[in-house]
């Protein structure tokens, strides 16, 4: 039907012999939203850090619009970068850089990893500030934030470099049902214009509302929910 | 490397020698038979001088006065081992009777201190280049040159007025090994001190020439606190009669120091003419009050504060610079990279700075000869960049793993998450603890005195010698360097509250 942006095949993970991931097979197709449901501590983060480049995998193939890694040898640190320009990531934590301004977290990657100049970097930091209701805190620093507006410029920096795949990592865990109303609302809004996103949460009422599929997380394996395969 | 080898062979005859006679000292303290004498084994022959064939004994002039002196009062000679220039103080405050180094009698010293009558008399002489044998003959010739000396004398107060009068640029030595040295290869263009010292030098060091005429006339005394007055006294009399029997002559000759100018001495003491301290050079009067001292030193300790300040600063900003570059190749360079730099950090922070700094100055003379403040700002430099590198090494490792993948997953090149993310993140846990090494840098500067760089505590040491007390000095000293570092402190207080980091 849909083009496949992302599929992993085959992708198991060892950590001091402890198995994480055990032969995880999916795909995620331009425009859906993708919600990897399961308890906590089954390895849907690990999932998100492997599509990311972030985790070395023993054996595998992971690829992200025609750019692949896989786990029987090292990648070229060129390749993970190639990945990386494909992916966005907004951690459970969210992980702003604690010592530059909302602003500055958000345009950094703009100028230093695409070479857009400063000034229209700062413009679509702004814009994209904005877009998610938080511009009046642009000069604020992270640890000024609250919980939800941490997590809206952690969004902001992850779409500043445009990325096909945004990865979400539990987003729901800090907010309350307001919140996580609006959250649904804009998420939703960046699938309209073909990004793709895939949300790790335990949050069933989140993904009932808000995916337009399910993947079962078990024991380090996905089983689809839906039969959209 | 001469040099080197020549004053670390001293440094360690004198150890060997101090730790032996320190243990005798202990031993034989409550031993109400005892003399104890101060001198300073580093000055070296002919004045004392731990014997090269036997380190543990002492031998030379001084020696074997104090010697001759304790037999006829019935007492053992006990040696207590007193840098040169606290041995003033050192008598004052009971360890040591009577103080017999090469001490030279001063007017300052007749009036705080009971000396002795002189035992010898010398001469201060210029020496220089041989080739500036005829250019450089006294001191007005030496306008705008740097000439050397042993800080804390006689002849170092002689340039200080030439400094005024001819614009001669003094440089002080805390040794009287190095001025010649220095003097040899060119640091400096003469040399001011005792003809004793001079004629020693000469035997075993060539490429300067002795001038004949003599820049000024002092003496050796021994030195004893006012309140041994009696036993000075006693003394006095011993010293008359050695004078008379010629035992002082022996003991002279067989040192290879007796000349002509010691019977006209020893005639005029035993006819009770009066000797002054020194001729020829008008001595600072001494009983300047404190006030007095104070106000004539201020000058010259905030010059030196200022050589204290920008030395620090210099060497602590070439200390970051390199602790920068060694932290960053240890944690991302390749092993040979690593495990040289990693063999880098340990030799500077394994050996003392003191021998890096003498390795610097004069062992590498041969090779590259630094200037004095060049080789204390990289001594220093070099040294804490070390202990720098592993403070930015530990910061660089603290930055949590989180900053790090954030950056990589936005697309940041390696380079860029350092200079980006996780260098502005480390300097923030580095802050404090290079606060706490730029002051300890600030009060390390002061071992670059042995390099002839006057800065703020050789210069109080000036001073606390000249007036006889460290009371003021030491208190002014420590106000100065408080005024330097507290600031700073403060202004690194400031910086981490600014940068606090979220505790969520």
């Amino acid at each position: 039907m849909n083009h496949c942006v992302l599929s992993l095949q085959q992708v198991t993970l060892l950590r001091s012999s402890r198995q994480i991931l055990a032969g995880v097979t999916f795909q995620v197709y331009r425009g859906e939203l993708v919600a990897l449901m399961g308890p906590s501590g089954v390895g849907k983060t690990t999932m998100l850090r492997v599509i990311a480049g972030l985790e070395t995998f023993q054996s595998g193939t992971v690829q992200v619009e025609g750019i692949a890694i896989n786990g029987a040898n090292g990648n070229p640190p060129a390749r993970l970068r190639d990945l990386r320009a494909k992916v966005g990531m907004v951690f459970q934590f969210h992980h702003l850089f604690e010592h530059l301004s909302v602003l500055k977290n958000v345009w950094l990657a703009p100028v230093y990893a695409r070479g857009v100049p400063q000034r229209e970097a700062e413009n679509r930091a702004r814009a994209l500030l904005a877009a998610l209701g938080v511009e009046h805190r642009a000069h604020a620093f992270p640890r000024e934030l609250s919980g939800g507006e941490a997590q809206r410029v952690a969004i902001a920096r992850a779409l500043a470099v445009d990325p096909p795949v945004l990865l979400l990592d539990e987003p729901t865990a800090s907010l309350d049902a307001n919140r996580r109303a609006e959250l649904r609302d804009l998420l939703c809004g960046l699938t309209s214009n073909g990004r793709t996103l895939v949300v790790a949460t335990h949050d069933e009422e989140f993904a009932r509302d808000c995916a337009s599929r399910v993947l079962r997380v078990r024991e380090g394996s996905v089983f689809d929910d839906t039969g959209i395969a | 490397m001469k040099f080197l080898r020549s004053s670390l062979r001293h440094l360690a005859v004198g150890l060997v020698a101090a730790a032996f006679l320190r243990t005798a000292d202990v031993g034989a303290a409550a031993s109400a038979g005892d003399f104890r004498w101060a001198g300073d084994p580093e000055g070296g022959a002919p004045f004392v001088e731990a014997d090269p064939r036997q380190p543990d004994q002492l031998v030379g002039f001084d020696v074997e006065i104090a010697e001759l002196i304790a037999r006829k009062i019935n007492r053992v000679p006990r040696f207590v081992n007193i840098t040169f220039t606290s041995i003033d103080q050192s008598v004052e405050r009971g360890d040591a009777e009577m103080g017999l180094s090469g001490i030279e009698d001063t007017p300052a010293r007749r009036a705080t201190m009971a000396p002795t009558i002189p035992y010898y008399e010398f001469r201060e002489v210029l020496s220089v280049r041989k080739a500036d044998r005829a250019r450089f003959r006294t001191l007005a010739d030496l306008k705008g040159r740097r000439v050397g000396t042993l800080g804390g004398t006689i002849a170092y107060e002689i340039l200080l007025n030439a400094e005024r009068d001819f614009g001669v640029q003094p440089v002080s030595y805390d040794d009287d090994v190095h001025p010649y040295s220095d003097l040899v290869i060119g640091r400096i263009d003469a040399v001011l001190l005792d003809n004793v010292l001079a004629e020693r030098r000469a035997r075993n060091l060539s490429g300067f020439a002795i001038q004949p005429q003599s820049v000024a006339i002092g003496h050796y005394v021994g030195i004893l606190a006012v309140r041994n007055s009696a036993l000075r006294d006693q003394i006095n009399d011993i010293l008359r009669t050695a004078m008379r029997d010629g035992s002082l002559e022996s003991i002279f000759r067989k040192w290879r120091v007796w000349n002509d100018d010691q019977p006209r001495l020893y005639a005029r003491l035993l006819a009770a003419q009066p000797v002054a301290a020194v001729t020829g050079f008008q001595a600072s009067p001494m009983a300047l009050t404190a006030w007095q001292a104070l106000l004539g030193y201020l000058p010259s300790l905030l010059r030196a504060s200022l050589v204290t300040i920008v030395l620090s600063c210099l060497a602590m900003f070439l200390a970051i610079v390199l602790g920068v570059s060694i932290a960053t190749g240890r944690v991302y360079g390749s092993r040979l990279m690593r495990s040289l730099l990693t063999g880098y950090v340990e030799l500077m922070r394994g050996t003392p700075i003191l021998l890096q700094l003498f390795v610097l100055y004069y062992g590498i003379a041969d090779l590259i000869r630094l200037p004095a403040f060049g080789a204390a700002l990289l001594g220093l430099g070099l040294n804490y960049a070390a202990y720098e590198s592993e403070i930015y090494r530990g910061a660089l490792q603290a930055v949590p793993v989180g900053q790090l993948e954030a950056a990589r997953i936005l697309g940041l090149s390696e380079t860029r998450v350092l200079t980006l993310v996780r260098g502005p993140l480390a300097l923030r846990f580095a802050l404090a603890p290079m606060t706490n090494d730029f002051i300890a840098l600030l009060k390390d500067s002061s071992l670059v005195s042995v390099l002839t760089v006057f800065e703020l505590t050789k210069q109080t040491q000036i001073f606390a010698t000249n007036i006889g007390s460290w009371v003021i000095p030491g208190l002014l000293c420590a106000a100065l360097y408080l005024a330097m570092s507290l600031p700073l402190a403060t202004l690194a207080r400031r910086l981490e509250q600014r940068w606090r980091f979220s505790t969520a």
